[in-house]
């Protein structure tokens, strides 16, 4: 009897180890002006999670129509394949490593991947808590690369995890943002899945210094390229000021000093 | 040397207060199971305040190798544990013993995996209900309790919904029409075959739908004041053979068994459901009329309020008595009912669907027993009296309904019906003592119906829409009614035996409706120009015979023919506000014969205008001005649907005179789903110049009374309906009351005759939401019904209250068992008083099975007085004592 019962166990423990975990969410990366709604699904397991990206909280490929707000005639958005299988964040739990891709643009003329410290975020916790989808959060704030965050995590969900890079706290985040209103995260599924991970990557383009110095320079470059030729007072000026002001808003302060 | 004491003594405590320690807490987590290390684990500090509260106040995670270390500054006074949770694994505490000296304290933790795991993780964004434009969609799950077992008890969950005793459903005030499973309509219209049958665990999300039209080119075209629920059943029931059963029985010989089955496979949808109780259930909604008592009243109080909260509509007045206690309270009761529904898809534009149901309902009434002792100079006498009566209805239906919708130009229905009803009252008074006496009573009907209807919508082009519809159906009745005396006197052997009264009436009714109607609609403006006609004929023959001599004899005829010409314009002014006029006009034509031909022709008309401003679905303002000069219909209750039990031809209708009307409607509705606000407020008024024409013959009586048409018919009527989360008590409250009230004048016998009637009521819940383990809820109501009849000197009065009282608990000490309590309170009057006491307990087996034990008590010590239909006499009969019984019953899902 034992003996069945050690190889129940043993399946059991085996199949809690490679369970997935599934954890979507709803993102807006300008709460301002949340026309654009995206969602992120994070695959959790023991050792590692990647998440991807996809638009509009919405899996299926193809053309898809947002809700029309006043004003709009119409709010079409083509939702490719690519959008829906790219790895953005990788995290390794053992080695305590993250990397993630940057897309195509703004002067990155490939996707690179950059690696960057996991959940290196100074959380703060706090006595405030709110029930959140039905689950009981507990509330944290941390200032990170020149944002203050806010997060709502979950004690009752044991996953030290959550959207994008965030993560680190005792329990699964359930909500995350930013005081100036700049990114917004909120769970809106957990569930299991079955799918297999991929593996960390193991040649990256740089680390996050590498990545913010090129991403600055870019920055800056197409900045001054776009302000100059918007110069309407005086288009042959070369050098005078722009009428145009290009700032940029991005959730860690990638331009400008913290 | 006191102060310096003092200072010292006030140092040491502060020291003590707050000594703190700087601890580093380490050590190793693995799994039970295998001994392997458990990375990623969850481990935190948590420090305990006088409330018992636990305060996070430091944490980590354990490394691949399972190792964890935390360092924290911990207070001597106060007491902290240490929790290691790991998803997957069930959370370990322990509590961290300390002193001034330690500086590491190692803990190693060894977990468990979660046997709930696969219950505790799935978690969604439970957004219970969402609105998009006309639909608002709930999520079943967010509105089930262990005790919702059938879609009516998950409708009736829901905020907004209110569920009528036949099982017809109202939400926000709207009625509504149909009942779609993953969109398709397998009921036709008898909708609480599905509701009162269906499991409630096979929907997914309920979805109502504001402004339907089961025409999809129609529906494009105007708002309609209609709804329908539309079911979304659980993803994964395609392709294989779905339902549920269960069984019941208990010692005191009471039982319900019942069945669901249904069958998806892509294009064809099955679904068969069976119900046998006598435990006075009705499963169908179509026993509801059966009731003992005159249910006349009941009926015209429902379809009152039901017209006053949708707007202007011809209601009924006349003859009127109580409302009648409910089957729940008949003990000796028996009915089952069978129906299979189809639907299939035979290509993509064309559907057929089939509802066939029979049903069988009995109920037996023990009237009372009476001995009395007659002693003389000589003798002395005993005499028993006995009385019995029953009810039985035998009801089959069936109808077929063929949809064309090529998605383009063309969408139309065509529907045949077919029904037979059986009906059949009995009452026997019995007496014993020198002679026997048997009085007995058979009152009975066998109605057929065949109806045919056509309803085609044809889009022209991108502006204009044709649409053509036609009905017709044939109701043949023969109703009869038998009073009967056998008289055996045991002194002098002699028998006698009297046919009191013997009445036969053969009626049968005819009726054809055709509408041709042409739609433009461009831009924010529609219009529509039609052409109706309707044609009736009503054919009786009644005879009535009393102690064997003829009484009265009649054959007669009433037929009328209808020619209107329609146009209706409707306005959008701005995204939310819409105006809308409909004018008809026409002539119709109307031949009475009975002794003699007798013909007549009048104008008639119809004007209606309104203003709509619309906030979101199911909510708004409405403003209705109408009025209209028409015929009656001479079908009674359900005109559109003629072959259900409830329909019946108004027996003997003498003459057909147009009835003229004015009224008036303004409502306003309006709700918030996050806080849980909602407002209904309606207010109906209604002047009848000439209304209602009175049935000359009421069936079953002994007089035979002649009605002429009311006329001066005053009636109003107010709605109001307010629901609201109270925050400072954290509760639910909601309350809805409604009066109206009509007068109105007619001719009884060529004597003139008021009716007066008012009736009201209002109902208080009240639902908190502390946080104890016990969920309750607290229904109030209170409703009066008053009507009185002045004729000359004489005045019938008929004065009923109602009270009732429900409080329902329930708790769920753990996940698999449930137990809840209700009580009821009923008082119809000072004689008629119930109380009802049940408990319900639910145990979960496996996830195919689970029991349920009920315990039903029914108490009712009263007496009360039921008017029989014997001549000139009251039978006072006793009902039922005390009504218990321990119901077991075993549900089957699969």
């Amino acid at each position: 009897m034992e003996k069945y019962l050690f190889f129940f166990f043993l399946i059991v423990g085996a199949f809690c180890h490679a369970q997935t975990y599934r954890i979507q969410y709803v993102n807006y990366n300008d709460t301002l002006n949340p026309k654009v709604k995206r969602g992120t699904i994070v695959q959790h397991q023991q050792d590692r999670s990647v998440a991807f990206y996809f638009l509009d909280a919405s899996e299926k490929v193809g053309e898809k129509k947002l809700p029309l707000r006043p004003g709009e005639s119409i709010n079409t958005v083509i939702i490719q394949a690519i959008d829906t299988q790219k790895v953005v964040i990788y995290k390794n739990f053992n080695s305590d490593q993250l990397a993630f891709l940057n897309p195509k643009g703004l002067g990155f003329k490939e996707e690179e991947i950059y690696t960057d410290s996991l959940h290196n975020f100074n959380w703060n916790l706090m006595q405030d808590t709110a029930r959140i989808n039905s689950v009981v959060c507990r509330k944290a704030v941390c200032t990170w690369r020149g944002r203050n965050y806010v997060a709502w995590y979950a004690p009752s969900i044991p996953i030290s995890n959550g959207p994008w890079k965030f993560g680190g706290l005792p329990g699964l985040i359930v909500e995350v943002y930013d005081t100036d209103g700049v990114t917004y995260f909120k769970m809106n599924r957990l569930t299991y899945s079955d799918v297999s991970l991929p593996d960390f990557p193991t040649k990256f383009d740089g680390d996050f210094e590498s990545f913010k110095q090129k991403f600055r320079q870019n920055f800056l470059r197409r900045k001054t390229v776009i302000e100059s030729k918007n110069n309407s007072e005086d288009p042959s000026c070369v050098g005078c000021k722009s009428s145009v002001t290009i700032t940029i808003n991005t959730p860690e302060k990638l331009v400008g000093e913290y | 040397m006191s102060k310096a004491c003092f200072i010292i003594l006030s140092l040491l405590l502060s020291f003590v207060a707050s000594a703190q320690v700087k601890i580093e807490c380490g050590g190793f987590v693995y799994s039970v199971n295998d001994k392997t290390p458990l990375s990623q684990t969850n481990i935190t500090i948590q420090q305990l305040n006088s409330a018992n509260e636990k305060q996070i106040v430091a944490f980590g995670f354990s490394k691949a190798n399972g190792m964890f270390s935390v360092k924290v500054n911990l207070y001597d006074s106060c007491s902290y544990v240490i929790v290691a949770s790991h998803i997957g694994y069930e959370t370990q505490e322990k509590q961290i013993r300390f002193s001034n000296n330690d500086t590491v304290i190692v803990f190693d933790f060894f977990l468990t995996p979660s046997k709930n795991q696969l219950k505790e993780i799935i978690i969604e964004n439970k957004e219970p209900v969402k609105i998009k434009k006309d639909t608002i969609e709930f999520k079943a799950d967010s509105f089930r309790t262990p005790q919702t077992r059938k879609v009516e008890d998950l409708i009736r969950n829901i905020e907004g919904f209110k569920v009528e005793a036949d099982g017809r459903i109202t939400y926000r005030g709207k009625e509504v029409k149909a009942l779609l499973l993953d969109g398709d309509d397998l009921t036709q219209d008898q909708y609480q075959l599905l509701t009162r049958n269906l499991n409630a665990d096979m929907v997914d999300k309920l979805q109502v739908i504001d402004n339907y039209n089961k025409n999809r080119i129609m529906g494009g075209l105007l708002e309609s004041n209609q709804a329908a629920i539309n079911l979304k059943l659980k993803k994964g029931m395609q392709g294989k053979l779905n339902g549920s059963a269960s069984a019941a029985a208990s010692p005191e010989g009471r039982y319900e068994a019942d069945a669901t089955l249904v069958w998806l496979k892509s294009k064809f949808k099955m679904v068969y459901l069976f119900n046998g109780n006598n435990i006075a259930k009705d499963a169908t909604g179509l026993l509801r009329y059966q009731e003992f008592g005159s249910s006349a009243g009941m009926q015209q109080k429902e379809e009152l309020t039901k017209k006053i909260m949708n707007g202007p509509g011809l209601i009924t007045t006349g003859v009127v008595a109580a409302p009648d206690i409910t089957r729940e309270y008949v003990l000796n009761n028996r009915n089952w009912f069978t129906s299979p529904l189809f639907h299939v898809r035979i290509s993509k534009s064309v559907k057929l669907a089939a509802r066939i149901y029979a049903l069988n309902d009995a109920l037996f009434f023990n009237g009372g027993n009476s001995s009395n002792t007659i002693i003389d100079a000589q003798n002395q006498w005993s005499l028993n009296n006995a009385q019995e009566s029953n009810r039985k209805r035998k009801n089959i239906s069936a109808a077929v309904e063929l949809s064309h919708d090529n998605l383009k130009r063309f969408a139309g229905n065509f529907n045949l019906q077919w029904g037979w009803v059986n009906d059949r009252n009995f009452f026997l008074n019995k007496t014993n003592g020198f002679f026997t006496d048997t009085l007995s009573e058979t009152a009975s009907a066998n109605r057929q119906g065949y109806a045919g209807l056509y309803n085609g919508a044809i889009k022209i082009n991108d502006y204009k829409v044709l649409n053509i519809q036609s009905n017709f159906s044939y109701l043949p009745e023969f109703k009869k009614l038998e009073t009967q005396t056998n008289r055996l006197h045991l002194f002098y052997q002699i028998a006698d035996s009297f046919r009191l009264f013997h009445e036969m009436t053969d009626a049968n009714d005819a009726n054809w409706q055709n509408s041709i109607s042409l739609f433009h609609k461009k831009g924010r403006t529609t219009f529509k120009l039609g052409y109706e006609n309707s044609w009736q004929k009503l054919q009786v023959m009644n005879d009535v015979t009393g102690s064997n001599k003829l009484l009265s004899s009649a054959d007669r005829s009433i037929s009328f023919f209808e020619n209107k010409a329609s146009f209706l314009t409707a306005r959008q002014l701005s995204g939310k506000s819409s105006v809308r006029l409909t004018v008809n006009g026409g002539t119709a034509s109307v031949v009475n014969r009975e002794t003699a031909k007798e013909s007549a022709s009048y104008f008639l008309w119809k004007i209606n205008t309104g203003y709509t401003y619309k906030l979101k679905a199911f909510s708004g303002f409405n403003f209705l001005l109408g009025s209209a000069k028409e015929l009656p219909n001479l079908l009674m209750f359900h005109p559109a649907n003629m072959i259900s039990a409830n329909a019946s031809v108004l027996s003997g209708a003498k003459t057909v005179v147009p009835v003229e009307y004015y009224s008036a409607t303004v409502s306003f509705s309006n709700f918030k789903i996050m806080s849980k606000f909602s407002l209904l407020i309606s207010f109906n008024a209604r002047y009848g110049k000439t209304d209602y024409v009175g049935n000359s013959l009421l069936l079953p009586q002994y007089n035979i009374t002649t009605w002429g048409p009311v006329h001066n018919n005053r009636q109003a009527g107010v709605n109001f309906d307010i629901g609201s989360f109270i925050f400072p008590l954290n509760s639910t409250f909601r309350l809805s009351s409604n009066a109206n009230f009509s007068i109105s004048n007619q001719l009884q016998n060529n004597k003139k005759v008021q009716n007066n009637s008012k009736f009201g009521g209002f109902t208080v819940t009240w639902v908190p939401s502390f946080k104890i383990p016990v969920g309750w809820q607290v229904d109030f109501s209170k409703s009066f019904f008053y009507n009185e009849q002045l004729n000359g000197s004489q005045s019938l009065k008929n004065n009923n209250h109602t009270t009732n009282l429900l409080i329902k608990l329930r708790s769920n000490f753990s996940t698999n068992y449930y137990i809840g309590s209700q009580y009821n309170y009923l008082q119809l009057s000072p004689q008629q008083k119930f109380h009802l006491w049940s408990i319900f307990q639910n145990v979960v087996i496996s996830k195919k099975w689970n029991a349920d034990l009920v315990i039903h008590n029914l108490l009712n010590n009263q007496r009360y007085v039921e008017r029989n239909n014997s001549p000139n006499s009251i039978s006072e009969n006793t009902f039922m004592g005390v009504g218990r019984y321990f119901l077991v019953r075993m549900n089957w899902s699969f």
